[in-house]
């Protein structure tokens, strides 16, 4: 692993490039690297349940509908300033992945799985539905000033400052209290109740968390794509968070990071094969999660351990 | 009667239709090493979870100190100030001897989500005393040397270790060890003892423990209780063990 002071440098450098690239770079690749930014930040969030507490979430994009659809309806039915229109979204999102939670303690695994599963399913069919959610077509989203200005630049940043605060909180969160909790509650329940851990409370805690990460991604992308629609929030795109955990590395903070950059690049990448894009994306798909079970990010660390000189184990070196 | 910590009366649990523990009766001396014996089977470990909330018995009452325990709920346990270990281990392979330890501070450790997403400041300072806890614990119970290894690279010894590490990190008032010396070799067994020992003196803890293992009991155990088919057959001097004819039937007539 590497020390604590390698990683601290790491990340800044890897957030001064992310803050000054833009100052060179054109409309499009802005616009993939802040999807890229969103997805993590809405990844780092779902890690919370899948990595830590070991609870599989399959109903991440319900919470990314949730932010995107209500920041979409507050700002342009009811007229909101957007900062409150993503409050609202977070709220609403903390409420739900409470309501989620709650069972957590009566369900096995897999039927919490479905619970989450058929939850994100609900809501893409609820949008479609309704007429204040503007049906099968969706919301357009009125250009702010945000993505007017110097080429929509201040969007991005504020794309990247949400992300670096989010994925920072994640870190905290990961790395102490919380984190070790629901790390042992996903090892052994009956342990943490033992060393004072209260199940329910922490496994909706891990469900409220994601889902205000989930919600803040889906605000940003409403704001990002500039319309809401429900094709982009289908069950397809909570196996899509789901995958991009897994793929990355659940557990540790940079999988999910780089598990989103595969989920938004192989698409953008693929795109010139048409309508095999879909077909080359799942196969990749399943090469990737086969090979690299680890995810991508342990993969990374035992090349790196291969290629470096092997330190000789204390009790030979004797 | 208030002259025991721990004072368990007419205890039964039942698992459908069989009887796990029937009326036991278990008293334990506040500052002593109190032994639970018996043969596989006995309900010892049900004993055990049911102090800790895991198991609810059918009848019966279980006191710490004069209050209730069958009046809290599981995870509110450690924080009254009773530690176990488990017989299988309850640690978390993927992370570090140190950072096991520190997740069994749970209890103990002040904080939680408000402090690392908007108090920074005191998150660090907080984990900095769990951190330096979490480390007095190793040192005394040996670990130091393995503090950032990952707890699936040890072996079954100090894994064995670790979990006891863990559990006296909260500085616990009543010490419960399901089967500490199972496993372990001649060399570790002498050094558990010597840990427990040095810990019974520099802390006002009291340990119940289950063992099989008859010269360990006898030279740590100031009392001992002995359960039979979830019942209490036995109680009084650990020297029981060898002399009630009972007792050497059910418990060391089994033993390999």
């Amino acid at each position: 692993m590497p020390g604590k002071t390698s990683g601290w440098a790491f990340a800044l450098i890897a957030v001064a490039a992310l803050a000054i690239a833009p100052l060179w770079l054109g409309t499009y690749p802005r616009y993939v690297i802040s999807v890229w930014l969103i997805f993590a930040l809405s990844a780092v969030g779902l890690n919370i349940p899948i990595g830590l507490a070991s609870i599989y979430s399959f109903g991440h994009g319900g919470f990314m509908l949730i932010g995107a659809y209500a920041t979409g309806v507050a700002t342009i039915s009811w007229g909101w300033p957007l900062l409150p229109a993503m409050l609202l979204a977070v709220v609403i999102a903390i409420a739900v992945g409470a309501l989620i939670g709650l069972p957590s303690l009566r369900l096995t695994g897999f039927s919490l799985a479905i619970v989450t599963f058929a939850f994100g399913y609900m809501l893409f069919h609820v949008v479609k539905a309704f007429d204040l959610t503007g049906g099968p077509q969706g919301l357009f989203m009125p250009e702010t000033a945000l993505a007017r200005a110097w080429g929509g630049r201040p969007l991005y940043y504020m794309v990247l400052a949400i992300f670096v605060v989010g994925v920072f909180w994640a870190h905290s969160i990961a790395t102490g209290k919380t984190g070790r909790a629901l790390r042992t509650l996903g090892t052994n329940e009956i342990v943490a109740q033992s060393l004072g851990i209260n199940l329910l409370r922490a496994k909706m805690l891990s469900f409220m968390l994601s889902g205000v990460y989930g919600a803040v991604a889906g605000s940003l992308l409403a704001l990002v794509t500039t319309y809401v629609a429900p094709e982009t929030y289908t069950p397809e795109l909570s196996i899509n968070m789901f995958a991009a955990v897994m793929i990355g590395g659940s557990g540790t903070l940079v999988g999910p990071i780089l598990g989103a950059l595969f989920i938004v690049l192989i698409p953008e990448l693929t795109q010139s094969a048409q309508n095999l894009s879909e077909i080359i994306y799942a196969l990749i798909f399943c090469l990737v999660a086969t090979l690299f079970p680890s995810g991508l990010l342990g993969m990374a660390k035992s090349a790196i351990r291969r290629l470096r000189p092997q330190p000789v184990p204390a009790a030979v070196r004797e | 009667m208030t002259d025991h910590l721990l004072e368990i009366q007419g205890l039964s649990v039942q698992f459908g239709g069989v009887t796990a523990l029937s009326g036991v009766d278990l008293l334990v001396r506040p500052q002593s090493v109190h032994g639970l014996i018996g043969p596989n089977g006995a309900g010892k470990t049900t004993l055990l979870n049911c102090i800790t909330r895991l198991v609810r018995p059918t009848a019966g009452s279980i006191r710490l100190a004069g209050a209730d325990l069958l009046a809290a709920p599981p995870h509110a346990i450690a924080g009254m100030g009773i530690a176990r270990t488990f017989q299988n281990f309850g640690l978390i392979g993927e992370l570090s001897v140190l950072e096991n330890v520190m997740a069994g501070m749970h209890a103990r450790h002040p904080g939680g989500l408000l402090e690392e997403m908007l108090l920074l400041g005191r998150r660090n300072r907080h984990e900095r005393q769990a951190r330096a806890r979490a480390l007095e614990s190793l040192a005394f119970t040996g670990l130091s040397d393995v503090a950032d290894r990952l707890v699936a690279s040890l072996p079954y010894g100090m894994r064995k270790a670790v979990e006891l590490a863990r559990a006296i990190a909260i500085d616990p008032r009543l010490l419960l060890l399901d089967e500490p010396t199972a496993g372990l070799n001649e060399a570790e067994m002498e050094r558990l003892r010597r840990t427990l020992r040095e810990l019974q003196r520099s802390t006002d803890v009291t340990i119940l423990l289950i063992t099989h293992h008859v010269e360990f009991l006898l030279g740590i155990a100031d009392a001992v209780t002995v359960l039979d088919l979830g019942r209490r057959i036995a109680f009084g001097d650990p020297s029981l063990v060898k002399t009630d004819p009972q007792v050497v039937a059910a418990y060391i007539g089994t033993e390999a």
